[in-house]
């Protein structure tokens, strides 16, 4: 949990346990409203098992593309509005369950654009407390249009919630611009097949460590006409290790509590291994810098 | 002061009583908070060698402190100074 620094973590540690529990399936690539409706259907029912088998739980997280699929020739003639019948479904049962949940509806803008890749994050009242556009679409096979923040929300037991989908998590840039923000919990949601697999494993392992986070991913599991979506949904410690990780290609729950008033913690009360801190004060220690090292941005890739 | 300026037979726990005496020290803190609340600890830098928290504090350039990194990078700043 600690791993990675050399001195003592010192003071006492509050904090409670959010129990995460994070669901693995595919949805069908939708080609008609009813194929959608069977989509959250599933959701609904997903959320049903995860509140029969981990009773009391906090957070629901279900996979990228859960409510539509991804269907090559049509999915852009069933984008969702965000007030829809659709989207309350899920609101509904979050209340009813008393929990917060994580899904990712495609929506279609009000203003007429034309589509955004969003993931939502629902509170116990059923309320959407959070919306992140995907920030980084996978192009070209994704057609919808940048998001431009990557924000945070605060979540159940102390969680500070940053919510990332997919082939953000290629670009390291996002991890740490959400835990910069305050996130001591990173959900990636994924709709990933093979052969990123392992690519996945890879980017939500060096997201987790570099910006000493939680990390829960929420990947698809199953097939559809085109692709093997391998599932592997996994949550991860703030030093990279694996906590728990879900079977390849079949629908599987997994559950962690997780406990991040220790990252707040460890973000103040560690002495190495604090990246939030050394990564803005480069060479700090050095006796011509005097503790405060060279606060200048000197990296290209984030100037231009 | 600290080992790496010490021939010979170095001592090499300095650090270790420094970090035990800032155990009380919870972040964001100042230099003034810290000297007060445990500034007369007396720190063993040597095999027969001893300060006092207030006399490696008080030097620092900085008055405050975020987290303990910044506090450190502080403290060995000052260290190595000639």
């Amino acid at each position: 949990m600690n791993i990675g620094n050399f001195y003592a973590l010192h003071g006492k540690i509050e904090t409670e346990a959010l129990s995460v529990v994070v669901s693995q399936f595919a949805p069908k690539s939708a080609a008609n409203w009813d194929q959608i409706d069977e989509n959250v259907d599933q959701i609904i029912a997903r959320m049903d098992q995860a509140a029969a088998g981990f009773p009391g739980f906090d957070l629901f997280v279900s996979p990228e593309c859960a409510f539509q699929g991804y269907h090559a020739g049509k999915w852009s003639e069933f984008l969702l509005d965000i007030d829809g019948p659709q989207v309350q479904r899920v609101k509904d049962k979050c209340k009813e369950l008393n929990v917060w949940g994580i899904f990712n509806p495609w929506i279609k803008p009000k203003d007429g654009r034309f589509c955004d890749n969003t993931a939502i994050l629902v509170n116990n009242e059923g309320e959407i407390v959070h919306e992140y556009v995907k920030m980084n679409p996978w192009t070209p096979g994704e057609p919808t249009q940048a998001g431009s923040a990557c924000g945070v929300a605060d979540g159940p037991k102390g969680a500070k919630i940053g919510i990332i989908i997919c082939a953000d998590g290629d670009y390291p840039e996002i991890w740490r611009e959400a835990a910069v923000n305050g996130a001591n919990v990173i959900v990636r949601v994924s709709h990933y097949m093979a052969p990123f697999d392992r690519a996945m494993q890879i980017t939500n392992k060096a997201g987790a460590y570099c910006n000493q986070v939680y990390v829960v991913s929420c990947n698809t599991a199953g097939m559809d006409e085109y692709y093997n979506y391998f599932g592997e949904s996994c949550i991860y410690n703030p030093d990279g290790t694996e906590i728990i990780q879900a079977p390849t290609g079949i629908p599987y729950v997994i559950k962690a509590d997780l406990y991040p008033g220790i990252i707040d913690h460890m973000r103040k009360q560690a002495v190495h291994a604090n990246p939030m801190y050394t990564y803005r004060y480069r060479g700090a220690s050095n006796p011509d810098d005097d503790g405060y090292g060279q606060p200048n941005m000197p990296y290209n890739a984030y100037k231009y | 002061m600290f080992f790496y300026k010490i021939e010979g037979n170095p001592f090499t726990a300095d650090m270790h009583y420094m970090h035990k005496a800032m155990a009380p020290i919870d972040y964001p803190t100042t230099k003034a908070d810290i000297i007060s609340k445990i500034g007369d600890e007396k720190i063993r830098v040597g095999h027969d060698a001893y300060t006092s928290v207030a006399d490696l504090v008080s030097p620092l350039k900085k008055e405050s402190y975020g987290c303990a990194c910044e506090f450190y990078c502080s403290l060995f700043a000052n260290l190595y100074k000639e």
